[in-house]
């Protein structure tokens, strides 16, 4: 049901050309745990978060998100990019159980 | 604001009128005059929810005027009229009876049916039939001693004292208006008329009262198979658990009917709002193979033609759907000019302790388009119309009643073979008082999303029949509060 790890990259609907600055939304399914809260009657939800979230335009990796226990569930990020070249978008997101997801769009102009 | 009223005027109407200092306040908030004013009860309205102490909104003349009397006979004590015979104003009317038997009581509603929205989940898996959710608004007026006017509210002069209804006016002592909800579609992207119209009218909410529902059930009775999409909005919408009781319910349907369908459930929320462990084990256990549950979902907008709603990550193709929008207060209210302007969902600018309309205390605001955080359900409904008959009463003898907590009980169906249902039941702590505007979303996100804001909780989130039996008592004792 609630898939950890369904994550998803979007860019904008609308066409876009070179040396244009375009919103980037980046989303994924994660419960982040903080490692605070606790069921009524099971004790502590062990910690289990985001703890890296990078982004790669190309080899060039442009966006490194030292991210904490702080960040909500689910956690969604936009950001601005000046589109220069066409090459792949690439997110990775890592956990503090060492899972790593990626996810891949093609900017092209 | 009318400012060219005189001090004699203004004695004059407040003779076991207006409150004194509340009155001054609405008629340009001058002190001096309220000191010579008779006051008719101790306590000033003030505005204890956003803006420390303001006046409230400014009166104003009614812009749809009709110079007819409504055909209603004389009353015979002080007025009272109800605005919208559901769960709020029925039960409102009802009990100020009850609390001041004196009291000539009106209800004005739009309908002529009541049909109502709790257990309606129930009906669409064909677990109840459509008489045990329908009942005559011409019962509950007898039986409680009040008359029942089958009109539209248009306008209102506060100043005058005076409702306007598509059938003539009615003067009033009391006002209560209880108008429930509206849709907004602009939230979910559909901002076009004929858009929203056509959203409306084939893919109905199904969270007002009425025919969507008729159409609704028979979406799901005709359906054949593939996605059946229901959606969960953002905000503190209506029945917080209503979404996922319906998928479950749907998805019940399904499974009985040996139906190649699913439901769709794309959620605005990072996770099931309400009773989580709950729906989640239905989800798991009972409908794997019937239901798709997809969090944080924001919809962006919905394509008619294409069967599509737009979520801002990925579209997802339906088909069939009840989209359920975003919801704000009943229009009415901002027709009336008492809109709260930093309520996120256009809500009432009310006393929150005491549900009169800042500054009036002749007008009242109870229902989901209230502002306070509560739960917006029926029961929740109830327990507040209850209170605020009190508080009516108490002050036509001078006497103001001190807030209390309504309790909200809340069961959901979420099995119908056997019949199983889950609870939860709450009680508020109080109001939060002098909070600073910007706070409204993130006061109403904490009451809705924390259990911070709970004085009190009692949780059965294990599925059983033993609930779903309590459910169906829970309903025909809430009924009969009403009818
Ligand atoms: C599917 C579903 C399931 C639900 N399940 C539960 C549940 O199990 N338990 C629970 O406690 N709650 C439940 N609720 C919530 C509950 O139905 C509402 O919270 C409750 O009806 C709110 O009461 P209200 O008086 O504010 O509004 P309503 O009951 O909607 O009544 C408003 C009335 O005002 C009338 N009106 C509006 N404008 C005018 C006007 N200008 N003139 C005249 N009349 C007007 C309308 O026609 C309407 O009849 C559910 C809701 C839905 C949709």
């Amino acid at each position: 049901m609630l898939k950890i790890g369904r994550r998803a990259v979007r860019l904008p609907r609308h066409e876009y050309g070179k040396d244009d600055v375009i919103e980037v939304k980046t989303r994924i399914i994660h419960p982040n745990h903080n490692g605070r809260h606790k069921y009524e009657d099971k004790g502590y939800i062990a910690q289990h978060f985001i703890n890296l979230i990078e982004v790669y335009y190309g080899d060039q990796r442009i966006i490194s998100v030292d991210a904490s226990a702080g960040l909500s569930q689910n956690p969604y990020f936009t950001f601005a990019l000046k589109v220069t070249h066409s090459a792949p978008l690439r997110v990775v997101w890592k956990d503090t159980r060492g899972e790593e997801y990626t996810e891949t769009v093609d900017i092209r102009v | 604001m009318r400012e060219n009223i005189s001090r004699r005027d203004f004695l004059r109407r407040s003779k076991g009128a207006v409150a004194g200092v509340a009155a001054a306040g609405m008629l340009g908030g001058s002190g001096q005059i309220s000191q010579g004013a008779e006051s008719y009860h101790g306590t000033p309205s003030q505005d204890t929810t956003y803006h420390g102490t303001q006046k409230g909104p400014p009166l104003r003349p009614a812009a749809f005027v009709i110079h007819k009397k409504a055909e209603l006979a004389a009353p015979k004590g002080p007025r009272a009229v109800v605005v919208g015979g559901g769960w709020g104003g029925l039960t409102m009317a009802k009990h100020l009876k009850l609390q001041s038997p004196e009291m000539d009581v009106v209800l004005v509603e739009t309908h002529s049916v009541f049909i109502s929205c709790p257990i309606s989940n129930l009906w669409l898996a064909g677990l109840v039939d459509q008489g045990f959710i329908t009942h005559s608004f011409l019962d509950a007026a007898t039986n409680n001693n009040y008359t029942f006017f089958n009109a539209t509210v248009m306008d209102a002069d506060r100043e005058k004292r005076r409702v306007y209804t598509d059938k003539g006016y009615i003067d009033y002592d009391y006002l209560v208006l209880a108008p429930g909800i509206d849709y907004d579609y602009d939230a979910i992207g559909v901002h076009d008329i004929d858009q929203q119209q056509a959203v409306m009218s084939r893919y109905p909410a199904a969270f007002k009262p009425g025919s969507e529902h008729l159409t609704l059930k028979a979406k799901i009775d005709n359906f054949e198979g593939g996605l059946f999409a229901l959606t969960v909005p953002s905000g503190n919408y209506r029945c917080l658990p209503a979404p996922y009781e319906r998928a479950c319910m749907v998805a019940s349907v399904f499974k009985k009917n040996k139906i190649k369908g699913k439901v769709l459930l794309l959620d605005h929320n990072p996770t099931i709002k309400i009773k989580r462990e709950g729906f989640e084990a239905a989800f798991h256990e009972l409908y794997k193979d019937y239901l798709e549950y997809y969090p944080s979902v924001s919809i962006v907008g919905v394509d008619v033609e294409k069967k599509t709603i737009m979520g801002e990550f990925d579209d997802y193709t339906f088909d069939d759907a009840a989209i359920y929008p975003r919801i704000r207060g009943a229009k009415l209210i901002e027709n009336l000019g008492l809109v709260n302007k930093y309520s996120p969902q256009k809500e009432a600018w009310i006393d929150q302790f005491h549900s009169n309309v800042v500054g009036d205390e002749r007008v009242y605001v109870i229902g989901d388009s209230r502002p306070t955080g509560f739960s917006k359900s029926g029961s929740t409904a109830q327990e507040e119309a209850k209170f605020v008959a009190r508080v009516i009463a108490g002050r036509m003898k001078g006497q103001e009643v001190k807030w209390e907590t309504p309790y909200t009980s809340c069961f959901s169906m979420v099995n119908s073979d056997p019949m199983e249902a889950i609870y939860l039941g709450f009680k508020y702590l109080p109001p939060q008082a002098g909070i600073t505007p910007m706070a409204m979303e993130r006061v109403v996100a904490f009451w809705t999303h924390t259990g911070a804001a709970f004085a009190w909780r009692d949780r059965k989130m294990e599925r059983s029949e033993e609930m779903g039996e309590a459910m169906l008592e829970w309903a025909r004792v809430h009924y009969n509060e009403m009818f």
